[in-house]
């Protein structure tokens, strides 16, 4: 009766377990062969018999059993794991008619693994090795097309891989295989078809790796991995673009350029040229950085960049390769380019030869209100200039990698040009209305100079992170003559009578000058977030400057030299600086400060009387900053730079010169210097989801002790001098900030500008103190939206008002309202053509002195583009198509105020042709 | 009758064997994990194979001043069959020229491997977002080739995650947790190492620790706006939409949907 309940239990028990099992399942129970004790926690791991994806995994439970359901019929491997075991590996099929599948007891047996045939091989093979660090030159071994890396490792002597795909040297196994540096896994190409192919393998590199912390300390603790490093090739380029354009248009104004750059592998050349009279001088900065031609300028600090003006400022290289003064521009430009790099990028070198000839020719107009105690003296002035220069450059830069931890730098650069000026002015000076003179004069110059510079720059990493050395050194040289003509005449008006003055001279200027100047810099860290900076430097500077006048013995015959405006000057200075500059830097926050102090010794002699004039004086540089990053696109920045201003040898005892005869300044060996404080601050705020943008930055600068002007009025000529400022400071300040949102649906950037700016200058006139005040208020909104190849525009426009007075004459001030407008879009129309136009609209108001300005610059274009890529473009545009355009400020100093007024390009219009050119050959790392 | 239950009890008797004494498997602990990105390949990436002028000069002024690794540290929290990633914040942010922001640890993930769905939470510039939905799925295939990860035996998986990006995975079976480091699980072990070759970056334990972890202490975040999925890739794609070309976009879009 029990045994008859017993087996019931047992039926209903397995009945129960067959109804519950409806769908495809297996089950199973693991233990060990050897103790026949259970296994739970074994995995259980169903995969897909012909490809090996994973279908579904569980682990044995306590009693070692296992079932899995939810499973579809097909064909199998069942795959069974337990560490220290062998896999123990299975094939089975589910089906309609064998819907369950019950393993039963399952048996695992220790240690020896079973060879999996059916799961996915790795395929390295055996190779052997010799020696510490091997290198394989993947070409000389015989590759198939679609050989894959393993298949080449294959190949290389020294190296062996056992049947498990372990790789073994020297009896070392070798754990890590890197492609270029990173851990290589080899793909599977069943889940992706991208794969490294052994015809992309360039080097297969063999070598024990020190641990880690061996590397970064320098201590070898013994500890050491085999690696093999396969360096795949680089794409090598091979091709050649640029491109040509043409423009010509009315009035003579024309435009043309040409680009032409080819390169192989590391080595580059380029060449380079524009003619043109409508305002182009040359390449911008980014077809010169394409080239490669600016390289000098631009230095990588700590993950930022510096854009440094290297000093060649002549107006041929502006940086958006338009000409930014005054006057209308007739050039013509051109250089050759070369630059490669050599042994492994270690060593590169890099060297251009640049020419070019500008020629300027414009009107200005300046009127300019001097206050006095007594009233206001207005001048009236229109200067005609033409100025023709011409300058030939030819500099070579070298930089070689000396180790790991070393780099040197090698520039050389020498230049010659040849200028010549002809600046005619006519000037009239009242006193309310009352004619005090009235003056002509016309200076002829030219010049030649010669420039010459080296420098060298070495630096060092040493081991602990953080200390570093660096030293450069550099000479520059100069050389330049110039002579030329002054013809002046002034006529004084004193009650009804006139007074005729004239001035007839040749004038000969020679200077020379050399300047030698050295830094070494060091940096080293106290703890992980302090560091410090010392640098020492030291310059010597040597000058000399000959000037001669000459007086006309006989008309035409200039050789009566006029001592009172000669003079024969040798200059020389040694300076040394020191400076040290802690900095600390924690999480989201970086402070620094420091100071710099040069002690200068000067000494300037004269070599008609000799007299000598000595100056030893220490200048002090003191600054901090405080930066903190909230995040990647929120940040804040604050610093303080201060600096003592020294005299210049103009304000000390400057030399006579009669070039402005109505203004003439005398010197002042009193002088003491000024010392200038400089505050900044920027906040930055980006949100890219929203893209809402908050930004604002302020600087404020005031100077003590400031060295002003005191100029006394007589006889309607101004004699200045230059003298402190006691009791009261100058100061300039500017708040600029600017609020930009995204707006949706329309996808319209659209944002607030509020902006001031303001300074406060003093000088003396005629014994009595004047304060110049000058603070300008300006807000403007705008619009703008970009949607690439389809159109833009952007809208912006807002009014501004500006205080100006003088304080000798508060009712006189040039109080003025002002309005600043500008947009402009462009269309991208079906068939290839498009169009666009922009308009910039400003309005100054009138005031006392000033009459209003009111300009207008509108242009506008067509354009269709050929051929494939729109390599062809053929463009008609108008510039200035109201005429308009004049180059107009305003502003004022002390007791100054001045507006001026220059002649620019005015309307025209042209018809242009640019071909961009590209025949690019990649030469696939394949070779 | 007797004899009956005899047989019977020497049957349960010799049922209840020895339950083998080999292996500990560890159900709960704590995992510290280094993610290594290469910086230099992603850079090429991102800017394209070809950076003229001054791109390839701030690259290489990059390259001889930076690590081409960027390490970060993570701690991965398992017990009761579910797990808490949670990153380390890193000494020194992301700086510089070039911006990597799409590499940073971003994510705190929750998972609860018994209903395969999970809790992250995700910082994706200045917005951070709740993202619930289900557990990711990879398609995975198991291989035979094994290694030791922090002193772990491991066996190796390849997997194609999000249809097309390439996964290598090392699980060992000692922890029978089907969970890893941010968002990798779903093989029959605790993933130990994984590395995405074509993204350039890789994840490795440096250390396991097992022990109890107090009830409470692996619990979902909660910080963020609520999305799921889908939501979160419309977002995404349209932020990201005409900034870049489209293998641009798709490249740092892939690394903030990771």
């Amino acid at each position: 009766m029990k045994f008859r309940i017993l087996l019931l239990i047992f039926c209903c028990f397995f009945s129960a377990n067959v109804l519950a099992q409806s769908t495809y399942s297996i089950k199973g129970e693991m233990i060990d062969t050897a103790e026949k004790a259970k296994l739970p926690n074994t995995s259980i791991v169903v995969l897909n018999a012909k490809d090996s994806i994973l279908r579904a995994f569980t682990r044995a439970g306590a009693d070692g059993s296992f079932a899995i359901n939810n499973l579809n019929k097909g064909k199998f491997i069942l795959l069974i794991t337990y560490p220290g075991y062998a896999d123990y590996v299975e094939k089975f099929n589910l089906d309609s008619v064998k819907t369950k599948h019950d393993f039963g007891k399952l048996s695992m047996v220790l240690k020896t693994r079973l060879l999996a045939d059916v799961i996915i091989k790795s395929k390295v093979t055996a190779i052997k090795i010799k020696g510490d660090t091997t290198e394989y030159n993947a070409k000389a071994y015989v590759i198939q097309p679609n050989d894959k890396v393993e298949d080449l490792l294959r190949q290389l002597p020294g190296i062996q891989v056992d049947k498990d795909g372990k790789i073994t040297a020297q009896g070392e196994t070798v754990t890590k295989v890197l492609v270029d540096g990173e851990e290589f896994f080899g793909d599977d190409p069943t889940l992706v078809t991208k794969n490294i192919r052994a015809d992309m393998v360039d080097k297969v590199q063999l070598y024990d790796k020190k641990s880690d912390q061996a590397t970064f300390t320098g201590i070898d603790d013994g500890i050491k991995t085999k690696t093999i490093n396969i360096k795949l090739k680089e794409d090598k380029k091979n091709g050649v673009f640029g491109s040509l354009n043409g423009n010509v248009g009315t009035d003579d104004y024309y435009e043309g350029q040409l680009q032409f750059n080819k390169f192989k592998a590391k080595e580059k050349f380029a060449v380079y040229g524009t003619a043109a009279n409508d305002g182009r001088t040359g390449l911008g900065f980014n077809d010169a950085s394409n080239l490669g031609v600016s390289s000098d300028n631009i230095q990588f600090v700590d993950g930022g960049i510096s854009i440094t003006n290297t000093g060649s400022n002549d107006a041929l290289d502006s940086f958006s390769g338009y000409y930014d003064g005054k006057g209308v521009p007739v050039t013509q430009s051109g250089g050759v380019h070369y630059d490669g790099k050599f042994d492994n990028d270690k060593e590169s070198l890099n060297t251009n030869y640049k020419v070019g000839a500008i020629d300027v020719t414009g009107v200005t107009n300046m009127v300019t209100q001097q206050a006095l105690p007594t009233g206001i003296i207005g001048t009236n002035s229109n200067e005609n200039f033409n100025t023709s220069a011409f300058r030939q450059k030819l500099d070579l830069t070298y930089q070689v990698k000396l180790d790991t931890s070393a780099t040197l730098k090698i520039s050389t650069d020498g230049t010659y040009k040849h200028f010549d000026v002809h600046n005619n002015y006519q000037t009239k000076t009242d006193s309310s209305g009352t004619l005090l003179n009235s003056d002509k004069r016309d200076i002829i110059n030219h010049g030649d100079t010669y420039i010459f510079d080296a420098s060298a720059l070495y630096t060092k990493k040493f081991k602990k992170v953080g200390r570093t050395l660096s030293w450069s050194i550099a000479e520059a040289y100069n050389q330049s003559k110039t002579d030329g003509f002054l013809n002046s005449t002034i006529d004084t008006y004193n009650a009804g009578a006139v007074n005729d003055s004239t001035t007839n001279q040749y004038k000969t200027t020679n200077t020379t000058s050399s300047v030698l100047n050295s830094n070494i810099t060091y940096s080293e860290p106290i703890t992980k977030k302090i560091a410090v900076l010392f640098n020492y430097g030291f310059a010597v500077n040597n000058s000399s400057t000959d000037r001669l006048s000459y007086n006309q013995s006989s008309p035409g015959v200039y050789n009566q030299i006029d001592s009172t405006y000669s003079n024969d000057y040798k200059f020389n200075q040694l300076t040394n600086q020191l400076g040290a500059i802690i900095n600390y830097k924690y999480k989201k926050a970086i402070f620094n400060f420091g100071t710099k102090a040069s002690a200068v010794n000067f000494k300037q002699e004269d070599e008609y009387t000799g007299d000598v004039l000595t100056r030893n004086f220490i200048n002090w540089a003191p600054q901090a900053m405080f930066q903190y990053k909230f995040s990647q696109q929120r940040n804040l920045l604050i610093n303080y730079y201060g600096n003592t201003t020294q005299p210049t040898i103009d304000q000390i005892q400057p030399v006579l010169v009669n070039t402005d005869p109505l203004n003439v300044t005398i010197g002042n060996p009193e002088l003491k210097p000024s010392f200038t404080n400089r505050f900044n601050m920027y906040y930055n705020s980006y949100e890219v989801l929203s893209g809402r943008q908050f930004f604002i930055s302020a600087y404020y600068t005031n100077t003590s002790n400031a060295i002003v002007n005191n100029t006394t009025f007589n006889d309607g000529k101004n004699t200045i001098q230059y003298v402190n400022l006691p009791n009261h400071d100058q100061y300039v300040y500017s708040i600029y900030s600017m609020l930009s949102e995204n707006i949706k649906p329309f996808d319209v950037n659209t944002g607030l500008i509020l902006n001031t700016s303001g300074n406060v200058s003093y000088s003396y006139i005629n014994d009595a103190l004047d304060r110049g005040d000058s603070y300008t208020y300006t807000a403007s909104l705008f619009f703008s939206k970009y949607v690439q190849k389809k159109y833009d525009f952007n809208l912006r426009a807002g009014p501004s008002y500006t205080f100006s007075s003088m304080s000798l004459q508060p009712d006189a001030n040039n109080n003025a309202a002002g309005f600043n407008s500008s947009g402009r879009f462009d269309l991208y129309l079906p068939l290839k053509f498009g169009l666009g136009s922009d308009v910039r609209y400003t309005y100054t108001a009138q005031t006392q002195s000033f009459s209003a300005e009111y300009l207008t610059i509108w242009n506008a274009y067509v354009f269709k583009t050929f051929l494939k890529d729109d390599k062809l473009k053929i463009s008609l545009s108008g510039n200035d198509l109201l005429n308009q355009n004049t180059n107009f400020s305003r502003g004022v100093t002390g007791n100054v105020t001045t507006q001026t007024n220059t002649s620019g390009i005015k309307r025209f219009f042209m018809l242009s042709v640019t071909w961009d050119f590209t025949k690019f050959g990649t030469i696939p790392a394949k070779n | 009758m007797k004899t009956i239950l005899i047989t019977l009890a020497a049957l349960l008797f010799t049922g209840n064997i020895l339950f083998a004494q080999n292996t500990h498997f560890t159900t709960s602990g704590s995992i510290e994990f280094e993610k290594s990105i290469n910086t230099f390949a992603i850079i090429k990436k991102l800017y394209g194979n070809d950076m003229e002028g001054f791109l390839q000069q701030a690259f290489d002024s990059y390259k001889k001043t930076q690590p081409q690794f960027r390490v970060l540290k993570s701690t991965l929290t398992f017990g009761d069959d579910k797990t808490l990633f949670t990153p380390v914040p890193p000494e020194t942010t992301t700086g510089g020229f070039f911006n990597l922001q799409m590499t940073d640890q971003n994510n705190t993930i929750y998972s609860d491997l018994t209903t395969h769905t999970s809790t992250i939470q995700k910082l994706v510039f200045e917005q951070t977002f709740l993202v619930k939905d289900t557990i990711r799925k990879i398609k995975w295939k198991i291989t035979d080739e094994t290694r030791d990860v922090a002193g772990y035996p491991c066996r190796r998986a390849n997997g194609l995650m999000m249809d097309s990006i390439y996964v290598v995975a090392f699980y060992t079976d000692k922890i029978p947790v089907s969970g890893g480091p941010e968002s990798f699980s779903g093989l029959p072990g605790m993933i130990l190492q994984v590395a995405l070759p074509h993204e350039n970056m890789a994840w490795v334990a440096t250390k396991v620790t097992d022990n109890v972890i107090p009830a409470g202490t692996i619990a979902p975040p909660k910080k963020g706006k609520p999305v799921n999925d889908k939501q979160l890739f419309d977002t995404l794609q349209s932020v990201f939409k005409n900034k870049g070309n489209p293998a641009q976009i798709n490249f740092v879009l892939k690394q903030y949907l990771l």
